[in-house]
């Protein structure tokens, strides 16, 4: 079995994606495995990718990288939540914390206490009930601390080419090979189409047994040599366009991302060290690249340091993932908008599965088979999610969002949606991302009024649970006040001690 | 906004074996606090099916008692109880043993299993089922509760209960009753209700009218409520693997041991499960022939053994209007491993997770039957699980159990589900025991030698044995500790 798991592996492309599977295959394959990455300058690569949910921490800690080195290599701020500005109605706000709401009371989640009680609580939101939101509506930062009902997820904004920089070190230090130059010929074998080997423009041939396409929306190996088709989503998610633009960054960086909705897509806020990175997501047919540019122009907090940099996009993904002898991952397996960051999510969830699913056998029908199983799914529960923050906006200033609300959208999402509507209930899934906390932020944020709860939340004494919830509030909001501001906590390189990371959304609680 | 969720006010269950005296016991206990009153009529049709039989429970059994706040040990004291490690198994290829609990090892840097089948190919990664201290307790007779030190070996186990299962009923019974179910037995009853509107009410004995806002239907294969009187069909599995149960009793065994046996048999499997005062034996029988071999075998033991012809399938829903189904008025997953109270009771508790009110909610019964549908799966695979092989070939498993096993078989991974049934480390020792072996293991164990990771698991099974040897007998846990004060052993 040993001998069979000796492969030349071949990363083709060095961004994000290909520098992680690069530093990940070199801290986890085995040492009789050869990993070359082959990148070309000339091409460059899609150079935006800021935001990240928790799991990146897990990433980090399984390859023995050290956080404050990783903050300060990387320009990083911390990142607790998500706040939404604008997509229920045009005025509402909320946060997507990495966190749950609330300690279930007995037996009965709290979003059904909350429900029944917040009639009498106008002037507090569910985000009251979450620390992490607390923590980022303050502008504050500290580690999650050991009371699991008050825990939490964090992640990082980052810059995203010195993230793939600090890997490329990290991974050429442990025998990762580097090839500069555009791959201009990909050799298949004639019998059964596997790929041997990618030829360069200078004529080097680089033979593989297995190769990684991360070769960005090119999708070179997996889209234009195997002819794996492309699914396209958008008649869901009918954005096509950004454009992305740094400016100076903030006095007071927070500690969460912001996305606003306009009339024809929407605009990200992420603050890094060194800059804050700003971008325009909209539907071409809605609105002129030029029109976008100078929108996002004069939204800026903060002065600009760089041009515009239009990029061009449909959300969807490849029929399968894996074909043959070659893995996508990245941009070239699919692409989801940015609004729940979670792209870089998806590149780490397949690098994990590549190694779990490693084909030790030259028959790879398994591997694949697993791999495309489980990367489908992932896909799906990130496309349904973002589906439902464009389908549950309440807003009427436009065509683009009367639209959107008026879509006919997936049948599991539809169940899910009337599901809420009718009694509040989250649908149960415990594979792939996002957990009752994640929708019910979104239900509620948005304004998704359900007919109905759990009955047991109907207080017998409602004074007492309301009391009971505007003490819960008022403690987590005390906790919040007494945390150090994010700023100083990035000042000082980032905290101390960093806890333990795990493959959730929530920092324990709640599955993913 | 919505408005004030109507709260269910009056439930009946409606049966008279176990499943109906716990769903009772449940239901009083977690709704009796939000004003629900919980009625109970009792048929007698049926009753006494239960004499003679053993509840083999998991540990999810103990979770529930004390979530009902049933003193564990008056129960197992009432039921002629002994409390178990697990399973051992005797198949055609060994023994191993399949322990309740965890083996408690941190990944490092792969899962602990994945170390055996690097150091193993084949059978040999059963050693795996080895290091677990509930495995090295029960091999030598030993018991004693989990301990909260995360430090301690202790902290790994979890242990399971044998009882006597008409005792079981009749205690649940008493403590629903207790806490203020009202019971009413009867000799008949008729329900009134059809398949547009649900349940209107039942007439009990010609006469008594029994309403309720919602009904739990546990009146065993004949479903009497969801089936017959709202039309909810049953759809019966092709095949099954074993269409009898045979069941006789055994003397006790001495010392009393803390596991229940299963043994590969050419007609299919015995499961002896100890009582204090008894053996119960459960033979799982393929057919008509084997089930002669199988009664030649027992000779005059045999005659006073019971025979229960068994049904698959599934209604095509578990809850239809304001009825409920439970256990075998539900569904037939196959009990090989998992009682029909373990199916029962993870449906009630995921019914009571989602609880309905009295205006119907359409879309949370859909979510119930979806979920309950993926329960019943992954219960029927384990059942089907042990199947495998000798009652059919592996391409006549369910489809979804052939995807995982090949997966399992190649690369030592689970494919996990929803509602999981089995602890990754159960099904991993289940699978190992009963015949699949990976091939492959995690690549990052790649570079470690085979004689390092022997030395660690020499170890760690040096350390589970020098603990279970410090460990009581079961005998001494329940003639001494006030936990588990046992019956006089004649
Ligand atoms: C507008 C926008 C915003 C985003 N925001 C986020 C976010 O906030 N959070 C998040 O997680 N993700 C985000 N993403 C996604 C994220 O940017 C990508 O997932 C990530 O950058 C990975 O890209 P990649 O490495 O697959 O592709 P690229 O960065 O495009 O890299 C492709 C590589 O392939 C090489 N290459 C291509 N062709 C050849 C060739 N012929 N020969 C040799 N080399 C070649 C290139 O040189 C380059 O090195 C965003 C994406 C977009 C479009």
């Amino acid at each position: 079995m040993v001998t069979s798991l000796e492969k030349q592996v071949v990363i083709v492309g060095g961004g994000t994606a290909g520098w992680m599977t690069a530093a990940a295959f070199a801290r986890l394959l085995p040492s009789g495995c050869s990993i070359t990455l082959v990148e070309s300058e000339q091409i460059g690569t899609v150079g935006v990718g800021e935001a990240t949910i928790p799991h990146i921490r897990y990433f980090n800690q399984l390859l023995g990288i050290d956080e404050r080195q990783f903050i300060e290599a990387t320009q990083a701020t911390y990142k607790l939540a998500i706040e939404f500005v604008g997509w229920g109605e045009a005025s509402s706000r909320y946060m997507h914390p990495f966190s749950a709401f609330g300690p279930d009371m007995g037996g009965v989640d709290f979003h059904h206490h909350w429900l029944s009680a917040r009639g009498a609580l106008p002037n507090l939101s569910l985000d009251s009930f979450s620390l992490a939101a607390q923590l980022a509506r303050a502008d504050r930062f500290a580690p999650p601390p050991p009371d699991s009902d008050l825990g939490y997820g964090y992640a990082f904004h980052l810059d995203a080419s010195r993230y793939a920089l600090f890997l490329r070190r990290y991974a050429e230090a442990r025998h990762v090979t580097r090839r500069e130059g555009k791959v201009s010929r990909v050799v298949q074998a004639p019998e059964d189409g596997r790929i041997e080997a990618v030829v360069l423009e200078s004529g080097v041939r680089v033979e593989g047994d297995l190769f990684i396409d991360c070769s960005g929306f090119r999708s070179l190996l997996l889209g234009q040599t195997l002819g794996v088709p492309f699914e396209s989503w958008k008649r869901w998610l009918p954005c096509d366009r950004a454009v992305a633009m740094a400016s100076e960054p903030l006095d007071t960086p927070p500690s969460y991302t912001r996305s606003t909705a306009t009339a024809t897509g929407w605009q990200w806020r992420i603050p890094l060290q060194h800059r804050t990175g700003n971008g325009q997501v909209y539907a071409s047919d809605f609105l002129g690249d030029d029109e976008a540019c100078e929108q996002l122009r004069q939204s800026l907090n903060s002065h600009p340091l760089s041009e515009p940099n239009l990029i061009r996009f449909e959300a969807g993904c490849r029929a399968r993932s894996w074909e043959k002898n070659c893995v996508a991952i990245g941009l070239s397996s699919g692409f989801l908008e940015p609004l729940e960051s979670t792209s870089i999510y998806l590149i780490q969830m397949a690098i994990i599965k590549c190694v779990e699913f490693f084909p030790a056998a030259r028959d790879q029908t398994f591997s694949r088979e697993a791999f495309n199983r489980w990367m489908g799914l992932e896909y799906r529960r990130v496309r349904d999610f973002l589906i439902l923050h464009y389908h549950l906006n309440r807003r009427t200033d436009s065509a683009f969002w009367n639209g959107c609300a008026s879509m006919d959208i997936p049948d599991g999402l539809k169940r899910k949606i009337d599901l809420f509507r009718e009694s509040s209930t989250v649908e149960h899934y415990e594979q792939g991302l996002f957990a009752q906390p994640s929708w019910l932020a979104v239900y509620l944020g948005q304004g998704l009024s359900p007919e109905g709860w759990d009955s047991r939340a109907m207080p017998a004494a409602q004074t007492t649970m309301v009391r009971s919830l505007e003490a819960m509030a008022a403690r987590l909001r005390e906790l919040a006040r007494g945390a150090p501001e994010h700023r100083e906590v990035i000042l000082r390189g980032g905290l101390k001690r960093e806890p333990p990371a795990a493959m959730n959304l929530y920092g324990e609680r709640h599955g993913q | 906004m919505g408005s004030e969720p109507r709260a269910l006010q009056r439930l009946v269950v409606v049966g008279d074996g176990l499943v109906a005296a716990g769903a009772a016991v449940t239901l009083a206990r977690l709704l009796r606090p939000h004003a629900c009153q919980v009625m109970w009529v009792r048929p007698e049709t049926g009753r006494g099916s239960q004499e003679g039989g053993v509840e083999v429970a998991d540990p999810a059994l103990g979770r529930w008692l004390a979530m009902m706040g049933y003193p564990e040990s008056e129960l197992v004291r009432a039921c002629e109880g002994l409390y178990s490690l697990g399973t051992e198994y005797r198949t055609g290829a060994g023994t191993f043993f399949l322990p309740y609990g965890t083996h408690g090892i941190r990944p490092s840097p792969a899962p602990f299993e994945q170390e055996f089948f690097k150091r193993f190919q084949g059978a040999e990664q059963r050693a795996f089922a080895n290091h677990f201290l509930a495995t090295q307790a029960a091999r030598r007779g030993r018991f004693d509760f989990p301990v909260d030190d995360p430090r301690s070996a202790k902290s790994t186990l979890r242990y399971g209960l044998h009882l006597d299962r008409a005792a079981l009923a009749r205690c649940l019974g008493e403590f629903a009753r207790s806490l203020g179910v009202e019971c009413l037995h009867c000799k008949t009853f008729e329900v009134n209700g059809d398949p547009d509107s649900g349940i209107r009410h039942l007439s009990v004995d010609e006469g008594t009218e029994v309403a309720g806002d919602f009904f739990v239907d546990a009146t065993g294969e004949s479903a009497l409520l969801l089936g017959e009187a709202l039309g909810v069909p049953f759809e019966q599995s092709g095949v099954a693997p074993w269409r009898y149960r045979l069941t006789y009793q055994e003397a006790a065994e001495h010392p009393w041991q803390p596991r229940a046996q299963m043994s590969r048999e050419p007609w299919g499997w015995r499961r002896r499960a100890g009582l204090q005062g008894r053996r119960v034996v459960d033979c799982w029988v393929r057919d008509e022939a084997a089930l002669e071999q199988l009664q030649q075998e027992l000779g005059a033991c045999g005659e006073a053994a019971t025979v229960e012809v068994l049904g698959a399938g599934r209604r095509a829903s578990g809850w239809a209007h304001n009825c409920l189904a439970l256990g075998h008025a539900d569904a037939l997953p196959g009990e090989l491993a998992l009682s029909e109270w373990f199916w029962a009771s993870r449906c009630l508790l995921l019914w009571l997770e989602l609880l309905p009110d009295a205006t119907g909610r359409p879309a949370l019964r859909a979510e119930y039957n979806r979920r309950r549908q993926g329960l019943y799966e992954i219960l029927n695979e384990v059942h089907w699980m042990h199947a495998a092989n000798v009652e059919c070939d592996e391409a006549s498993l369910p489809e979804s159990l052939q995807w995982r096993l090949s997966v399992f078989r190649t690369f030592g991974r689970l494919w996990r589900r929803d509602d999981e049934v089995l602890s990754d480390e159960a099904w991993v020792a289940l699978a190992l025991g009963l015949g699949w072996h990976p091939k492959g293991y995690d690549v990052t164990l790649a570079d470690i030698g085979v004689e390092r990771l022997q030395d660690k698991h020499d170890t760690i099974y040096r350390t589970l044995v020098k603990v279970a040897e410090t460990m009581p007998t079961l005998t001494s846990v329940l003639k001494g500790s006030d936990k588990g004060l046992g019956n006089e052993v004649k």
